[in-house]
């Protein structure tokens, strides 16, 4: 929550997002708004095809759309906020949802925030992942940057280009 | 210039071969032109192709990409039929960055009268002097990985599970990361990004890197003996690269649902919307 969804769909997306946000009353987290439903924006390929991006709430309680949107999904950027009281454990919280997609879904995790809040490093979220027998590329990112949300989408593309069926 | 051939090949496939090579020479910067002349460095063919004359295959020493009809599975310098762009397209690129960075071979004696057609059913007459047959011998893929810390640039027989006999190059040696590199390690290089990034879920060897990145081999090289260094690094199974250029796709493994087929055109129309 107050990773930056909103905003990095806002940055990439050929449509104005559609977004859900509503009034926050967490008092956690030092935002006006925060998604309570689906953002969503759209890309628009010369080819003719489509791709969708999607946004879905950062709480706990919204899992049961993760599993949704991760079944057809060609990638998923997971965002954390490091101002956060403890990024990692909501990093955890996002694998753990996530665990029966990330054997085969592309994955990258974008850190925001992290040029104020330099704790946890990038270091300390690859600890966590290693810890769990995983190996995700980590990125640190200001998702108002385009060429950040960019990146995000590169590395995605990147792990599909290097062909998931060799392993 | 690098001189494309076909032989044995339907004047349809020729007029195909031909158009992509054009079309990815010039999107991609490659040195390939589709001749129907002699000297060819590389030459595609068919099954059909490559029986009506051995000798003369036996005889060329440069790189035959064999159009195969499915089912059949995967071999080193081979695309199925029906032929995906992509895949040929990578094929041109791996075959471009491996002859940059090969001394170039004698030159080669005239099997082909000038000028005349390659088409079905024409094998062409042995080359007077032959040279000897490519020592690029396939290596199997064994069915499961074997994973060892072994240093990328050694010996390619301590590769574990290479088969006796069989001779892996050092650029098919596959390596997996084992853990993301820091940011120090990345030193905020886009190349060392990409490549930590196509190491993340696949073993994959430098020759492939060079191909994917469109970097040279050697750039490549030294930022895998870096992570290597570091121990981020498993090694496994060696595999020979072209079986691994068929068009990308997302595959259930393990029983693991399996996501949506990918297809690369997509993945480059991305890319080009995104202006990387």
């Amino acid at each position: 929550m107050g990773a930056g969804k909103t905003t990095a769909i806002r940055a990439i997306s050929d449509v104005a997002p559609i977004v859900t946000d509503v009034a926050n009353h967490d008092a956690s987290v030092a935002k006006a708004r925060t998604t309570v439903g689906l953002d969503y924006g759209m890309l628009a390929l010369d080819n003719g095809d489509r791709i969708r991006l999607f946004g879905t709430p950062g709480q706990a309680r919204f899992d049961f759309l993760w599993q949704i949107l991760a079944r057809e999904a060609l990638g998923l950027v997971i965002l954390t906020d490091n101002s956060r009281p403890d990024p990692l454990a909501d990093l955890a919280m996002f694998l753990d949802g996530f665990a029966a997609s990330l054997d085969t879904l592309p994955c990258v995790i974008g850190v925001g925030r992290l040029d104020s809040h330099a704790h946890p490093t990038l270091d300390d979220y690859a600890d966590l992942l290693e810890a769990r027998g995983m190996v995700l590329p980590i990125l640190a990112v200001d998702v108002r940057q385009r060429a950040d949300v960019v990146l995000l989408i590169d590395t995605l593309l990147g792990q599909i280009e290097s062909g998931l069926e060799r392993n | 210039m690098l001189r494309l051939g076909a032989i044995g090949l339907t004047p349809k496939d020729v007029a195909y071969v031909r158009a992509l090579v054009r079309l990815f020479s010039n999107t991609d910067k490659l040195t390939w032109s589709f001749t129907e002349q002699l000297p060819f460095d590389a030459v595609v063919t068919d099954r059909a192709g490559r029986a009506a004359d051995p000798g003369w295959f036996a005889a060329f020493d440069g790189p035959v990409l064999t159009l195969v009809a499915p089912p059949g599975a995967p071999e080193n310098d081979t695309v199925a039929y029906p032929v995906h762009a992509e895949q040929f397209r990578a094929w041109l690129k791996l075959r471009h960055v491996q002859r940059a960075h090969t001394p170039a071979p004698a030159p080669q004696s005239s099997p082909v009268q000038q000028g005349s057609p390659v088409h079905k059913g024409a094998p062409v007459a042995a080359p007077e002097r032959i040279a000897p047959p490519p020592v690029e011998a396939p290596v199997s893929a064994p069915a499961s990985a074997a994973v060892s810390d072994a240093k990328p640039d050694a010996k390619p027989d301590a590769t574990p599970n290479a088969s006796p006999g069989q001779q892996v190059r050092p650029g098919q040696r596959r390596f997996k990361l084992r853990r993301w590199p820091s940011a120090a390690q990345l030193e905020g290089n886009a190349l060392h990004l990409k490549i930590a990034t196509l190491m993340v879920r696949n073993a994959i060897g430098t020759e492939l890197l060079a191909v994917l990145t469109g970097h040279p081999e050697s750039e490549c090289r030294r930022f895998v003996d870096t992570l290597h260094r570091a121990g981020l690094l498993v090694e496994h199974a060696a595999h020979a690269e072209p079986a691994g250029l068929a068009a990308p796709t997302v595959q259930a493994t393990d029983g693991a649902p399996a996501a949506p087929p990918v297809r690369s055109g997509l993945l480059a129309s991305l890319r080009r919307h995104l202006g990387m």
